[in-house]
């Protein structure tokens, strides 16, 4: 799915037609086009600073558009009014509610914003089992750990049971035990139908979502899966070969002419390792291993490398400023 | 509806809760404003300025000797420090404040008096405060006229004892004239003749000593407008009859057989002295400082308890405590909220301004009434101020007073950019009220201009009404209440726009 391109199997929930938004002279995002499919995680990954805090904004309505429009439930934001709101939760970047109210407090304030029905006791003690903070209500907010809060930020965006969560940074500044445990959480979420726009400064975090926008100084590169944006970045799969001694440079340019290699992509690394870029891992290796015996090449691993997401978006992104 | 409630409903907890949460906001919140009561109450001293005063008399100076008498006069106003001729060295002490005032009394006041001067009492003082000047110029005019009012006494004090003196010569010219009634019956006008003669003699004595000291109770008459004529009017009209009937007898003949008109005359005579005797005696009865001062005030309040000056500030300072209190609360809530990030929350969550601002209303009235209530009955049970009006008419003006301090608050909240800047501008109102509510100024010092400042501020309103409910007893003044509670629902209603504003889209 690129930039803009629809064809989901689920009907789609947000709409945006080049926004913009500029502030002064400066313009924070500009021109996004991309739409989100309902029931579905919308990955919004970028560097500090790159316009995802204010693209949520203007999804939120918190922000009004200088250009463009943006559309969710097949309404322009703008226009939103109470029963509109109600459908969305929002879980803001820094933890926003109060320290001065126990754990409990502050979930029920949450509630009743959303207008949730006083009867509410069940639904908040669900809630907190689901982000792990039973037990914990009594407790001041102040005095509870940087987790605990963020979790309580996600219970509270989550307390009246919205069809469509914002969560910007959800998992900024936390440790990588936690920031899994969210993860589990959403991919929960998204099981019980909610879809999530998540904005992340962790490019690893791409692999958990369905489709990933990746957006850098005010732009929106692409909007793809997470193996769509490999495949983008890398332009297929990476085979690692491992053999118990080093090809000799005939035997890789062998290699580099067997049909299975795609674009004579093969790459020596340090200590032996062979690195070749195939259309399909999958169909790929059998057909390396069969090479190998045949020339008699003794294998100590042969095997999928999936690089990480980092290193995907930096290469996208260096591909896509050098395009630009 | 119910949606509506649960969303006001949230505010209300959140803030009580947020309040409660902190026990020495809570504790400062009621014992503060009670404590700064108490200690006001308690050290408070109604009483006036005792001024150490030198007093420089010139060499040979006959006034010296009573200086010290007239200073005392004074009461504890005047602390006598003595008498110096050296002006020089007065001037030296007061300008080190060892002393705070110096009087130089008149060089030669008798002197000044006969070339038809007022001779001149100087009161020098080093004080910087003006109500404090202003006490020592009454305090200069007192002095002075107690001085003045010195000489009236010592003269109405002569008068008295004139009179004693002139109802002996009374007796004595009622005497002669009984001699002359005597032989006028007889047919004796020889000896009635020479009796005139003794008459004639004696009235002369007793015209020249009447109406120096008389004078003072004949003003005494005419400014009380007690009788028809006063004394002086009475002794001139009877010596007037006195010396017609006595032209009479001084023209009796010897060979005279009939005396019928010369009896008259004495009778005439007779009479006059006896009215003449009887004022002299009514004017001897009446004491001499009575006669000087014939007039006094006394004040009387037509309020059902004693009041005394703590009580007169204790309504105003409630009133401006509260506005106080309802303004910094009011004041922090929403810019606390947008610096705190929560109001990006409210943006993008189905809650209005409306319920933001309700919500938040309700629990700052609920919050300071019943800080109120607490406030309220220390005042009443441990300060013993009285509180002579209706609880209703109280609650009402407070709830009044407190609502529209609200607005006050939620607009500085509203408008301000930070929280120091909204404790800076809650405390330009605390200033603005400490100076123009009426607190210490009553607003009739203050001119017409500065009244509209006045009248802005929910602290003069309160000031009024609580002071009329409290300390009257009255039924609050409802066009004041009306004119509140206008100013703070159009504080509301601007509150409201601007929050719409501020929680729209930007």
């Amino acid at each position: 799915m690129t930039n803009g391109q629809e064809g989901y199997a689920q009907p789609v929930l947000i709409r945006t037609h080049n926004l913009t938004k500029r502030f002064g002279e400066m313009t924070a995002v500009r021109d996004l086009n991309f739409t989100i499919p309902q029931g579905s995680i919308f990955g919004f990954i970028g560097p500090s600073g790159c316009g995802k805090t204010t693209t949520m904004r203007l999804l939120l309505g918190i922000y009004e558009p200088t250009e463009g429009e943006a559309r969710i439930f097949d309404q322009p934001v703008q226009t939103f009014g109470r029963s509109e709101r109600e459908r969305i939760g929002y879980m803001p970047q820094l933890f926003v509610l109060y320290p001065e109210l126990t754990v409990w407090e502050n979930l029920n304030f949450a509630a009743s914003l959303y207008g949730f029905p006083f009867r509410r006791r069940e639904r908040l003690q669900a809630l907190l089992e689901l982000v792990e903070l039973r037990g914990h209500e009594k407790k001041l907010v102040r005095n509870i750990s940087g987790g605990m809060q963020r979790r309580l930020s996600l219970a509270a965006a989550m307390v009246h049971g919205p069809e469509l969560l914002f969560l910007d940074e959800p998992t900024g500044g936390i440790d990588p035990v936690l920031r899994r445990k969210f993860w589990d959480y959403f991919q929960q979420l998204q099981r019980d139908e909610h879809t999530l726009f998540v904005t992340t400064q962790y490019v690893g975090e791409a692999a958990y979502c369905d489709y990933v926008g990746v957006m850098v100084e005010g732009r929106l590169l692409m909007v793809e899966t997470p193996e769509g944006l490999r495949d983008r970045a890398l332009g297929g799969d990476i085979i690692h070969l491992r053999p118990t001694h080093a090809l000799s440079y005939e035997q890789v340019d062998q290699l580099v002419a067997q049909p299975f290699v795609k674009g004579d992509r093969v790459t020596r690394l340090q200590d032996g390792l062979i690195e070749i870029l195939v259309e399909n891992a999958s169909t790929a290796l059998p057909r390396l291993l069969t090479w190998c015996e045949e020339q008699e090449i003794e294998v100590m691993s042969a095997n999928e490398y999936v690089p990480p997401f980092d290193d995907v978006f930096v290469k996208l992104v260096e591909e896509e400023t050098a395009g630009a | 509806m119910l949606k509506f409630i649960i969303r006001i409903s949230a505010f209300i907890r959140k803030e009580i809760f947020t309040i409660l949460r902190q026990p020495r906001l809570v504790f400062s919140l009621i014992l503060g404003p009670f404590f700064i009561l108490l200690i006001f109450g308690l050290g408070y001293r109604n009483v006036n300025r005792t001024f150490e005063t030198l007093f420089v008399v010139p060499e040979d100076s006959q006034i010296g000797e009573l200086v010290e008498q007239y200073a005392e006069s004074m009461g504890t106003n005047i602390q006598f420090a003595g008498v110096t001729s050296n002006a020089d060295e007065a001037d030296r002490r007061l300008r080190a404040q060892e002393v705070d005032l110096v009087v130089v009394t008149p060089a030669d006041p008798y002197n000044d008096v006969q070339n038809n001067n007022q001779a001149v009492f100087s009161l020098y003082h080093y004080e910087i405060d003006p109500f404090e000047q202003i006490f020592v110029d009454v305090l200069g005019r007192r002095y002075t006229e107690a001085i003045n009012q010195q000489i009236l006494l010592t003269a109405a004090e002569q008068g008295k004892i004139e009179a004693e003196s002139m109802q002996e010569h009374i007796g004595a010219v009622a005497a002669t004239a009984g001699s002359v009634r005597t032989a006028l019956e007889a047919g004796d006008g020889l000896a009635a003749s020479t009796a005139t003669e003794q008459l004639n003699e004696d009235i002369n004595l007793m015209m020249a000593g009447l109406g120096t000291g008389i004078a003072i109770f004949d003003s005494v008459q005419e400014t009380t407008a007690a009788v028809d004529e006063g004394a002086t009017t009475v002794l001139e009209s009877r010596l007037a009859q006195m010396q017609d009937s006595l032209a009479i007898l001084q023209q009796i003949d010897t060979g005279q057989t009939d005396f019928e008109e010369e009896i008259e005359a004495v009778a005439t005579i007779e009479g006059a002295l006896e009215e003449i005797d009887t004022v002299m005696s009514e004017f001897r009865r009446i004491d001499a400082g009575v006669l000087v001062s014939p007039f006094r005030s006394e004040v009387l309040s037509i309020t059902n308890t004693a009041l005394e000056p703590t009580h007169f500030y204790v309504p105003a300072v409630i009133a401006l405590l509260f506005q106080h209190l309802a303004v910094t609360l009011a004041g922090l809530s929403i810019v606390r909220e947008e610096r705190e990030g929560t109001m990006e929350l409210f943006r993008a969550s189905p809650v209005s301004a409306l319920e933001t601002l309700l919500g938040k209303y309700v629990s700052y009235l609920l919050l300071t009434a019943v800080l109120a209530l607490i406030l309220t009955a220390l005042v009443i049970f441990l300060l013993q101020v009285p509180m002579l009006g209706n609880w209703a008419n109280y609650a009402l003006v407070l709830c009044t007073l407190i609502f529209t301090s609200l607005g006050i608050g939620f607009l500085i909240s509203i408008n301000a950019q930070s929280d120091s800047q909204a404790i800076q501008w809650a405390m330009i109102m605390l200033l603005a009220s400490i100076f123009f509510s009426g607190l210490f100024l009553p607003l009739y010092r203050l001119s017409i201009f500065v009244h509209i400042l006045s009248w802005s501020l929910p602290a003069t309103y309160g000031t009024s009404l609580l002071q009329s409910v409290m300390l009257r007893g009255q039924s609050p003044n409802i066009l004041l209440v009306l004119v509140l509670l206008s100013i703070g629902l159009i504080l509301f209603l601007i509150s409201w726009w601007r929050l719409r504003r501020k929680m729209a889209h930007e």
